[in-house]
């Protein structure tokens, strides 16, 4: 009788496998044409819709401090991307809308239209380039190890051997993959239980964007316990940008001129030296074109 | 990502290799845990199983003992165990011997899959040794038997035959509870599923093919464990058996 | 000590996520194990086998597989689902074989003799199934029912891996930014499960005595 069951729901699987892979044939010649098609549709309308509508709405984190987070005591996000997000909004002449989109959703909110467009902690790559569009990069984080106030690894070489802790499906996992293979890589479900791992001595360094590690840092020396960023500067930078519908050219043009004007009036270094002003001493290059 | 189902991501090679160290931590944590829960399982309930007057309070510690750790779930004592007690320097210390194979934790996930399992497993022998009748331990040391022997020759054969298929119930159960450890970074089969959707975003593939490999893993492990239990009635049948009642338990967690 | 008392409400606020998703859980459970049980115990073979199948196979596949499943299956094309309404569709689906073992095992348990005499007094099938053999079967199946119960409240805590704010995600996020009290934090969510789960089971318990009257 087990056995008869074992052959039947084996049947089954591969009767559903077969069908996947049908549908997974089929899909894949009739997708990508329909949410280009939507798309570049809803694309074209995008600048016209927000100027006519008077209304920008933008996907931001609410999770990932200091990119967009909710402080404590408060209920509406704040962060870096939001203050850009919201400086945007301002010079086009129309009220922000922001709704809260986590990683999981926030590609599927863009191009499916429930946002026009994203300041996210997007990380501009070229995988998901194929997919969405992106603004010029505003602001590149560089990694750097976090360790313990009296440790002695001071950089990238000194992890070998050593447990890395790093969070479940980051870049930063596949980073230290290729820059350190000799460190034994210990991958948490969050970045905040680094700190657990780190502080029960399961690790001994946390490989990260100056952005994460200034947060932890941070959440550590409250606990009391002190911890120390090391590592040599400008390693590894990570490009975050804008991003917007594939093929919406009009509000692509138009966020980018936008964050040049910022630059070129000086608010972006304010928004600049706000959030990142502990970790960077000079504001990041914006591509900023000639007029 | 609507870009269409791409099977590379798990056909091809390096999906393979990841799927299969998955795999293979999976198996060697489910393999660790039945084994020793089976023991400590065993203990607990032939303590608890004892007529000596002397070993009352330890009846009552086994009692309290099996009883917390049932009604406390998994994931606490993952937690427990790996931030708890993994986290002293000195239990750190005392099993670095063992990290050179295992990580500190995976031997973390070992033992709170085991001390979560255990008081189920400790029932199931607990009842299969009171189903007993106590005429057979009474008979076989009228006849000049020791209790181990007895226990060796007599009681435990008959007990294995109605233990095993809840106890395979049961295992089936731990293989299950493996797949929570990514929690605590353990690389396991759920681990890389994860792994494979953070980096290509195929989410169907990555944790469909994952919920296949399971599910054929765990129907093999019952399959292969009902053939034990009537492997069994074979070659020691004809031996007490509670008559009627369902011995596999609907409910396992 | 000090780190459970400063965030206590923090913490117990998760509990109403912990028994939401379970009351949820068990209340769709139900009717869907119970819909599940009536086609398993169908005669009818394409409806009893393809039963049978699903049952065996969502019982060999771990609950966490379908959280994340169901989770990032639904935001990922594109709707707004919440962490929490992912949780409980995805324990739906999950234990509705579980009740579905239950549903059948208190059908079965109400005597044949019932059914018979209950039709030898005239009342068609389906009257004889409402106003005889399941009122029955329900009140055997309740303290089976109340165990799941207690049995989803454990595995609520799963619910964590997908960010929704139940009670052991809320202790280990505080563990995470307090850092120095693992073993009095961890030691309280023990706690605080152990008095749900063994109130509950002895309530089963209780239940089961009066029931066997």
């Amino acid at each position: 009788m087990q056995l008869k069951k074992i052959s039947v729901s084996g049947g089954i699987c591969a009767l559903a496998c077969m069908s996947a892979l049908f549908l997974g044939a089929c899909t894949r010649k009739e997708e990508p044409k329909k949410t280009a098609q939507t798309s570049t549709q809803q694309a074209h309308d995008t600048l016209a819709k927000i100027k006519e509508k008077k209304v920008l709405t933008v996907g931001v984190k609410a999770d990932t401090p200091p990119y967009g987070f909710i402080p404590q005591g408060k209920s509406e996000p704040e962060g870096f991307d939001i203050d850009i997000a919201k400086q945007i909004a301002k010079r086009m002449g129309v009220k922000l809308n922001m709704v809260v989109v986590t990683s999981a959703n926030r590609i599927a909110n863009l191009t499916t239209g429930k946002v026009d467009m994203l300041a996210s902690s997007l990380v501009h790559t070229r995988a998901r380039d194929k997919v969405i569009d992106y603004s010029v990069t505003y602001f590149a984080d560089s990694q750097k190890i976090l360790v313990p106030e009296g440790s002695s690894i001071k950089d990238l070489d000194d992890l070998a051997g050593k447990t890395v802790a790093v969070g479940q499906g980051s870049i930063q996992e596949q980073m230290i993959k290729k820059l350190q293979p000799k460190a034994k890589i210990l991958s948490l479900a969050k970045w905040s239980d680094t700190l657990q791992a780190l502080s029960t001595h399961q690790a001994e360094a946390i490989f990260s964007a100056a952005g994460v590690l200034g947060q932890l840092k941070k959440t550590a020396a409250e606990a009391g316990l002190n911890l120390k960023m090391v590592g040599k500067d400008g390693l590894e930078p990570i490009p975050y940008a804008i991003g917007v519908r594939q093929g919406d050219a009009a509000l692509r043009d138009e966020v980018d001129f936008l964050l040049m004007s910022m630059v070129d009036d000086g608010t972006y270094k304010k928004i600049f030296e706000k959030w990142w002003g502990e970790i960077y001493s000079q504001p990041y290059k914006v591509e900023v074109w000639p007029k | 990502m609507n870009s269409g189902l791409d099977w590379q991501v798990i056909f091809g090679p390096e999906g393979r290799h990841l799927l299969a160290t998955g795999l293979w931590v999976t198996i060697q944590l489910s393999f660790y845990s039945i084994v020793f829960s089976t023991v400590v399982g065993l203990l607990i309930a032939m303590g608890r199983v004892s007529q000596s007057a002397v070993l009352t309070p330890l009846r009552a510690v086994l009692a309290a003992i099996t009883e917390i750790f049932r009604n406390i779930p998994l994931l606490v004592h993952l937690a427990f165990w790996n931030f708890g007690i993994f986290g002293f320097a000195w239990v750190q210390a005392a099993v670095h011997p063992a990290t050179s194979l295992y990580s500190l934790q995976f031997l973390a996930s070992i033992c709170a899959l085991v001390t979560y399992r255990c008081s189920y497993v400790a029932e199931v022998f607990r009842s299969g040794l009171q189903s007993i009748p106590k005429g057979q331990m009474e008979a076989a040391r009228a006849t000049g038997l020791s209790y181990g022997k007895t226990m060796r020759r007599v009681v435990l054969p008959q007990v294995a035959r109605i233990v095993i298929p809840p106890l395979g119930n049961q295992y089936v159960g731990v293989t299950k509870n493996t797949s929570v450890v990514l929690v605590i970074g353990v690389k396991d089969l759920v681990f890389q599923a994860y792994q494979i959707e953070s980096v290509t975003f195929q989410v169907f593939l990555a944790f469909g093919s994952v919920m296949v490999i399971f599910s054929a893993v765990c129907l093999l492990e019952s399959a292969a464990l009902n053939w034990c239990a009537r492997w069994m009635d074979r070659k020691w049948g004809g031996a007490i058996r509670p008559a009627g009642k369902k011995q596999v338990s609907a409910v396992t967690a | 000590m000090h780190a459970i008392i400063e965030n206590l409400p923090y913490m117990l606020g998760g509990l109403p996520y912990t028994f939401g998703l379970a009351v949820i859980g068990i209340f769709f459970s139900f009717f869907a194990g119970a819909l599940l049980a009536i086609l398993r115990l169908s005669k009818i073979k394409w409806l009893h086998y393809p039963a049978v199948v699903y049952i065996e196979v969502t019982r060999s596949i771990p609950l966490i597989l379908f959280i994340f499943f169901v989770y990032f299956m639904i935001a990922g094309m594109g709707y707004n689902v919440s962490a929490f309404s992912a949780a409980a569709i995805a324990t739906v689906v999950f234990y509705s074989t579980y009740i579905a073992e239950i549903v059948r095992a208190g059908i079965q348990s109400v005597d044949g003799g019932q059914m018979e005499a209950a039709r030898a007094t005239g009342l068609s099938y389906v009257r004889a199934m409402k106003k005889v053999v399941l009122p029955q079967a329900i009140r055997r199946m309740v303290p089976a029912l109340v165990s799941e119960f207690t049995i989803i409240i454990k595995e609520s805590s799963l619910a964590m891996v997908i960010g929704v704010p139940e009670f052991f995600n809320r202790v280990f996020i505080t563990n995470a930014r307090v850092l120095t009290e693992p073993l009095a934090l961890l030691g309280f969510a023990a706690l605080i499960y152990f008095i749900i789960c063994y109130v509950l089971s002895l309530l089963s318990r209780r239940l089961e005595l009066r029931v066997d009257q």
